[in-house]
């Protein structure tokens, strides 16, 4: 009697896990469902919206332009579909953003004026998808290329001196050198103060130090430069190649660990939009990953996420 | 009759339906046909005709040149303007930073670690080192760092920085009497800046303007900062420039 009670109840308690289950499975189909064009045009035009322009002072108009035309190309299809649209808001940003305030535009903002223009042309032509997945490919590739033989010809990233520094007055990356070297708020305060004395008067400015910051600076330094160039050649390689797979997995690995940490969400977004334009309908988990990327991008470095973890790392 | 004969003959013509062999079947059928179907397929191959036509942008799209040109436009000019930002980069003062090169982290940080100093030189040879704000203050935009500030300290050129100095060396100095660590001094201010009554101030005498550009380095194994000197270009007020740097 006592048997036949539990195994109702496992089964009533099976039936109510069911529909919790499938409906995580219904929303996965229904994710893996949707047109890859129509996503990647969405999730384009909402980056656009959130992050309109380099953060100039003047650039109120560039933010009122952008997010009007945005907003009216998200609530009508076929705007959004219209190579000429993307046309005007790459030739828009490719003057404003990327020339007249060039000392404000960061990598990213080029970047993605660099895809709005991918988008114009690939609409224009009679294989969207195909010409899409083919300049997503290429832009990533030759992002990450052109990243990684930046550094690798900068003397002072090979030596370690950039992350070194970064690691000594970027707030971005306080949180990290806490979990991993002896970085307290007093020594972050004390160098702010030396930093505040570097007007061009000073010849040499003493500053304070841990010992495993150049360890740290030098794991950094590989680690980043040997990442950015796998990307780069994995995305490079022949499509059909087993190493091409791979690719998306580094570049989402690479996403997913760099850029949210540091508050570069935009960059992570841009990417994952152009991995999800390449990536093939059979890799679904990745796509899936793909999709829900530029979400943890945005809430985890706009959101307190980031702090929580570092909270619970350094605690 | 005249409809019929343009079908006749634009079959005739039409290498797609005639083919090599003037003889084919669908010459055959066009000689054939009655008026009105010979009219219909006038009409048709008008159609057909207009919209192969080379100002068609379906048309043109279709060209193998115009889709190689949309295929690749957009990562050549990454990569075009990617080599030309390094070039320049490693030619003059421009920071990997900017310029869509993509070479963030590759040095260090161009607005913490680069720093503008403008001294004023007297007309008795002596040097007066003018806090930065108050050259930003011509900036009428505000914000964090105004444009032209930004811009010199992204890439230091020397037309760049010349026009900043000629503009300040052209301008009226005042002194203005103040307190700097509790001794009285006369600070140099720019008249048009000067908030208070200008006659009650004297003018302050200026022969030049110059503006140097440095760049803090970490000096890593002796655990300090230190000061490199990138560029430095004076100013007359009458227009005369020199310059050093790269």
């Amino acid at each position: 009697m006592a048997l036949a009670d539990d195994v109702r109840a496992e089964d009533s308690e099976s039936e109510k896990r069911r529909p919790t289950r499938s409906r995580w499975k219904r929303a996965y189909e229904w994710l893996l469902g949707q047109d890859t064009l129509e996503v990647v045009l969405r999730l384009t035009l909402l980056l656009l919206i959130v992050h309109p322009t380099s953060g100039s002072p003047r650039a109120w108009y560039q933010t009122l332009a952008t997010v009007s035309l945005c907003l009216l190309a998200f609530v009508y299809p076929p705007l959004r579909r219209n190579p000429l649209f993307w046309l005007l808001l790459a030739v828009f940003r490719f003057v404003c953003v990327n020339y007249y305030d060039w000392a404000f535009a960061n990598n990213h903002d080029c970047l993605l004026t660099y895809w709005c223009l991918a988008l114009a042309c690939s609409l224009a032509l009679p294989d969207s998808k195909a010409a899409l997945a083919l300049n997503g490919r290429l832009l990533v590739a030759l992002t990450f290329l052109t990243a990684a033989g930046w550094k690798l010809s900068s003397p002072e990233y090979r030596d370690g001196r950039t992350f070194e520094y970064m690691l000594y007055h970027d707030s971005r990356f306080f949180e990290l050198s806490r979990v991993f070297a002896d970085f307290t708020f007093d020594l972050g305060e004390r160098n702010h103060v030396v930093f505040d004395q570097m007007n061009g008067l000073h010849k040499t400015i003493p500053l304070r130090t841990d010992r495993l910051y150049p360890v740290l600076a030098t794991i950094l330094t590989w680690w980043t430069v040997l990442i950015e160039a796998a990307v780069a050649i994995l995305f490079l390689a022949p499509r059909r190649s087993q190493m091409a797979k791979w690719g998306d997995v580094a570049l989402l690995f690479f996403l997913a660990t760099t850029y949210p940490w540091v508050g570069i969400y935009a960059f992570s977004w841009l990417l994952g939009t152009m991995g999800l334009a390449q990536c093939p309908l059979e890799l679904r988990r990745i796509r899936c990953c793909y999709m829900l990327l530029p979400l943890y991008a945005f809430v985890f470095s706009e959101g307190n996420l980031k702090a929580f973890l570092f909270g619970l790392l350094s605690s | 009759m005249c409809a019929h004969l343009i079908a006749i003959a634009s079959t005739k013509r039409d290498p797609a339906i005639r083919g090599d062999d003037e003889e084919s079947e669908a010459f055959k059928i066009a000689i054939c046909m009655p008026h009105e179907t010979a009219v219909k397929c006038a009409r048709h191959r008008l159609f057909v005709a207009n919209r192969a036509h080379p100002a068609n942008l379906r048309t043109v799209m279709n060209s193998v040149a115009i889709k190689r040109v949309l295929l690749f436009a957009a990562p050549a000019i990454l990569l075009i303007v990617a080599c030309v930002q390094r070039y320049v980069a490693s030619a003059s003062n421009l920071t990997s930073w900017h310029g869509a090169g993509f070479g963030m982290f590759a040095t260090l940080p161009p607005f913490e670690t680069r720093k503008m100093s403008t001294i004023l030189v007297t007309p008795d040879g002596k040097e007066i080192w003018v806090p930065s704000y108050q050259v930003e203050a011509r900036i009428p935009l505000g914000g964090w760092m105004p444009q032209i500030h930004r811009e010199i300290l992204a890439w230091p050129s020397e037309s760049r920085i010349g026009a900043l100095a000629r503009e300040l060396a052209e301008s009226d100095w005042v002194a203005v009497p103040q307190v700097v660590d509790g001794q009285p001094k006369l600070v140099p201010q720019r008249k048009q800046d000067y908030t208070g009554d200008p006659r009650s101030v004297a003018p302050f005498p200026l022969s030049s303007v110059r503006i140097e550009i440095w760049e803090y380095d970490l000096d890593s194994p002796g655990k300090q900062l230190v000061r490199n000197k990138l560029i430095s270009v004076a100013e007359t007020s009458e227009g005369v420039a020199h310059g050093t740097g790269r």
